[in-house]
C-alpha cells in the first residue's frame, strides 16, 4: 500500500501515568477504509491509546497522525474527521435519540437546514427511527451502541474509533453493530478501528488486527495470516499406536500430538495435513475423520499469556 | 459556535430537571412566608404615606418585630443550596456516563465546555433569582396595598445582583468540587459540609476566639464595657470571612435605607433620635465593602473551577 493510504499513523508513542507505562513505543499504521481492530485483555493500553489519536491526551513522547493531521498540534482538526464511540456510549438519557443527535450535530456545526434530513438517514441506516422519539433511557446496551455509532457518523468521519463497542452486549446486538461497521467500510469507505477482547468476532469481521499487551503491541497482520500461526489438526483413525505419534512429532512445524483413545490433536504453526497423511501411508491404518482449524484463541494466548 | 451549544442543553437539561421545580418552590415559600407575616405585622400599625417606601423594602429586609427570619435571610440560607443544586454533578456525572468523553471527542476546545456550563447555570440562577424576587414583590404590593417607589425598585434590582453573586459562588464552589471528585455523592457532601460551616459552624467559632480574644472570661462576671465593644468588633470582623455574612451585609445595605453602618456602631445609629434614611449613593457606598468581597470570592471560585477543569488530564477511566 502506497504511503498516501495511511489514514492513522504511530511513531513511538508512549504514555506514562506516573511510574505506570500504559503505552509503550507504540508504532502502528492504519489503511484508508480498513477494518482494524486492536486486541487486548483490560488494561492494555487500548483506550489510552484512542485518546492520544483523539488529541484527547497528550503522548508522553512520539507522536501521531490521523488524516494527515498531527494529534498534539491539530487535535480540532482531527476531531473534525473521526468519530469516536467510548466504551460507555455516553448519551443522555432523559433525551430522546433524536435530541441526542442533535446535541452532536450542534457541536460540530452541522447547517440547520441538512441536520434534521441527516439524523433522519442516519437513524435508519442504525435501525432506529422508529424508536426515534423515544428517550434513550429505555433503550437496550445494542440500542445506545448503535445510537452512538449514528452520533458519531453525524460528522460525516473519515475514521471511526470505537471502544470496546460489543462490550455488554448480547450476541445477535453484536452481530448487527459489526455487520453495521463492516457496512460502512465496504459502502462507504470510512476506515474502522476499534477495541475488543472478544476473538470470535475480531475473527470473522476485521480485515487487519493488532494484539497488545500490557502497553505494547505485539503482533500486527492480517486475520487470515495470524490464524495460520497456530492451527490444530484433530486425527480419528481407527488404531493409534506410539510410533505413529512420535513420527508426526518429527514433522517440521507441529509442536505437540496429544492422544486422546482414538483421537490424535496436533498443534502446528503451519498447515501439514498432507504430510500428517503421507506419514501415515503405508499402514494399514484407516483415517475416519479430520479436521483442520485455524485458531486465534491460540495465537493470542500465546501473545497474551496467563492474564487473560 | 462551541460555547453557545453546549449553554443550550445545558439550560434545557436544567430547565427540565427534577430538581429545577423543587429549589425554585424552596425560594418562593420562603419569601411567600416572610412577606406574609412581615406585611401582618406591618398591618397592625399605622404607616404614613412618606414612610411606604421604606416600610415596603423593611419588608424584604427584615424587622426586628417580624416573627419570622426575612427574605434577605432566607436566600442567604437556602441561596447556596439553589447553586450547589445546580452544579454538584455537573462534571463528573458527564465524566462517569462517558458523555463527556463523546462531547470532547468533537471539534471542541474544552474551554467551551466549562465556558457554556458556568452560563448556563449563571443564567439560570439570574432567572430564579429575579423571577422569585418579582414574585415577592408583587404578593407584597398585592397585600400591603403599596409599592417600594421608583428608589426602592432600584435598591431592589441591586439585592437581585446582590444574590446572583453570592448563589453564583456558591454554585461554582459546586462545580470546582464536581471537577475534584469523581462521584456526584461526595462532591454533594462536600458542598453541604462547607455550607453547614459556613452558615452555622463558623459563627460558633469565631464567638468562641473573640471571647478568648476580648478576655471576656478573664474579666468574668463583670467584664468593662471596652471588652465588650472589642468583644463585637472581633466578631464582626473574623465572621467576613463566610460569604453569608457578606451577603447579609451587602444585601441588606442595599435593600433597607435605614441601616446607617455596617459595624457595631449600627446598635448606637438606631438610638438615635431621628435617624435618617440614607440615599441609594450612600447605601451602595456602605454596602461595597461586602459586596466587593463577595464579587471576589465568586470570581475566585469560578476562575479556579475553569482552572482545574482545564488542567485535568483525560483518562482512560473517563471511557
Amino acid at each position: 500500500m502506497s504511503e498516501k493510504d495511511v489514514v492513522i499513523k504511530a511513531v513511538n508513542l508512549t504514555k506514562k501515568y506516573g511510574d505506570l507505562v500504559a503505552v509503550k513505543n507504540l508504532n502502528l499504521e492504519v489503511y484508508e477504509g480498513e477494518f482494524f481492530c486492536l486486541l487486548g485483555p483490560n488494561g492494555a493500553g487500548k483506550t489510552t491509546t484512542f485518546l492520544m489519536f483523539l488529541g484527547l491526551t497528550r503522548p508522553t513522547s512520539g507522536s501521531a497522525w490521523v488524516c494527515g493531521y498531527n494529534v498534539i498540534t491539530h487535535p480540532i482538526e482531527v476531531r473534525k474527521r473521526v468519530g469516536f464511540v467510548p466504551e460507555a456510549p455516553g448519551l443522555y438519557d432523559d433525551l430522546t435519540a433524536r435530541e441526542n443527535l442533535t446535541f452532536t450535530a450542534d457541536l460540530n456545526g452541522v447547517p440547520k437546514g441538512v441536520r434534521e434530513k441527516k439524523i433522519k438517514e442516519l437513524l435508519e441506516k442504525v435501525g432506529l427511527l422508529e424508536w426515534a422519539d423515544e428517550k434513550v433511557g429505555k433503550f437496550s446496551k445494542g440500542m445506545k451502541q448503535r445510537l452512538a455509532i449514528a452520533d458519531a457518523l453525524i460528522k460525516d468521519p473519515k475514521v471511526l474509533i470505537l471502544d470496546e463497542p460489543t462490550a455488554g452486549v448480547d450476541p445477535t446486538g453484536s452481530e448487527e453493530i459489526l455487520s453495521l461497521l463492516k457496512t460502512l467500510t465496504r459502502e462507504e469507505g470510512i476506515t474502522v478501528l476499534m477495541s475488543s477482547h472478544l476473538l470470535h468476532h475480531v475473527e470473522k469481521y476485521s480485515d487487519r488486527i493488532a494484539i497488545m499487551t500490557r502497553g505494547e503491541i505485539v503482533r500486527v497482520g492480517s486475520v487470515s495470516s495470524l490464524t495460520k500461526e497456530e492451527n490444530v489438526i484433530e486425527l480419528e483413525l481407527t488404531e493409534v499406536d506410539e510410533d505413529l505419534i512420535s513420527k508426526i512429532l518429527e514433522l517440521r512445524v507441529v509442536k505437540s500430538v496429544e492422544r486422546h483413545g482414538n483421537k490424535i490433536v496436533i498443534v502446528t504453526s503451519g498447515d501439514v495435513r498432507e504430510e500428517v497423511l503421507r506419514v501415515m501411508s503405508g499402514n494399514i491404518r484407516k483415517v475416519l475423520g479430520m479436521k483442520f482449524t485455524p485458531s486465534l484463541e491460540r495465537v493470542y494466548a500465546r501473545y497474551v499469556g496467563e492474564g487473560t | 459556535m462551541g460555547v453557545r451549544s453546549i449553554v443550550r442543553k445545558e439550560v434545557a437539561e436544567h430547565l427540565s430537571s427534577k430538581r429545577f421545580p423543587l429549589i425554585f418552590m424552596l425560594i418562593l415559600l420562603s419569601g411567600l412566608a416572610t412577606a406574609y407575616f412581615g406585611v401582618q405585622s406591618v398591618a397592625q400599625a399605622r404607616i404614613r404615606e412618606a414612610e411606604q417606601a421604606i416600610t415596603f423594602l423593611r419588608l424584604l429586609s427584615g424587622t426586628g418585630e417580624a416573627p419570622l427570619p426575612s427574605f434577605v435571610y432566607f436566600v442567604g440560607l437556602f441561596g447556596p443550596i439553589i447553586g450547589i443544586a445546580l452544579s454538584f454533578d455537573s462534571i463528573n456525572r458527564e465524566v462517569a456516563s462517558g458523555s463527556m468523553l463523546k462531547m470532547l471527542s468533537n471539534p471542541i476546545r474544552r474551554d467551551n465546555i466549562i465556558t457554556g456550563k458556568i452560563v448556563a447555570g449563571l443564567l439560570i440562577i439570574l432567572l430564579l433569582i429575579s423571577c422569585a424576587t418579582s414574585l415577592v414583590v408583587g404578593f407584597v404590593m398585592l397585600i400591603a396595598g403599596f409599592g417600594p417607589g421608583i428608589e426602592g425598585a432600584f435598591r431592589i434590582i441591586y439585592f437581585v445582583l446582590a444574590s446572583f453573586l453570592y448563589v453564583g459562588l456558591w454554585f461554582g464552589v459546586g462545580l470546582l468540587f464536581s471537577i475534584i471528585f469523581r462521584r456526584a455523592t461526595t462532591s454533594a457532601l462536600a458542598c453541604i459540609s462547607l455550607w453547614i460551616f459556613f452558615t452555622i459552624f463558623v459563627y460558633w467559632i469565631v464567638d468562641i476566639i473573640a471571647t478568648e480574644l476580648a478576655g471576656l472570661r478573664y474579666h468574668f462576671p463583670s467584664p468593662p464595657l471596652a471588652a465588650y465593644v472589642q468583644y463585637f468588633e472581633i466578631r464582626e470582623a473574623l465572621s467576613r470571612i463566610s460569604p453569608f455574612t457578606l451577603y447579609a451585609e451587602a444585601a441588606s445595605a442595599l435593600l433597607n435605607p435605614e441601616i446607617r453602618s455596617l459595624s457595631i456602631f449600627y446598635y448606637y445609629a438606631q438610638d438615635l433620635p431621628t435617624p435618617q434614611p440614607l440615599s441609594l449613593d450612600l447605601s451602595i457606598v456602605l454596602a461595597w465593602p461586602s459586596f466587593s468581597a463577595l464579587m471576589a470570592i465568586f470570581i475566585i471560585v469560578l476562575t479556579l473551577s475553569i482552572v482545574t477543569f482545564m488542567r485535568a488530564e483525560v483518562k482512560p477511566t473517563w471511557a
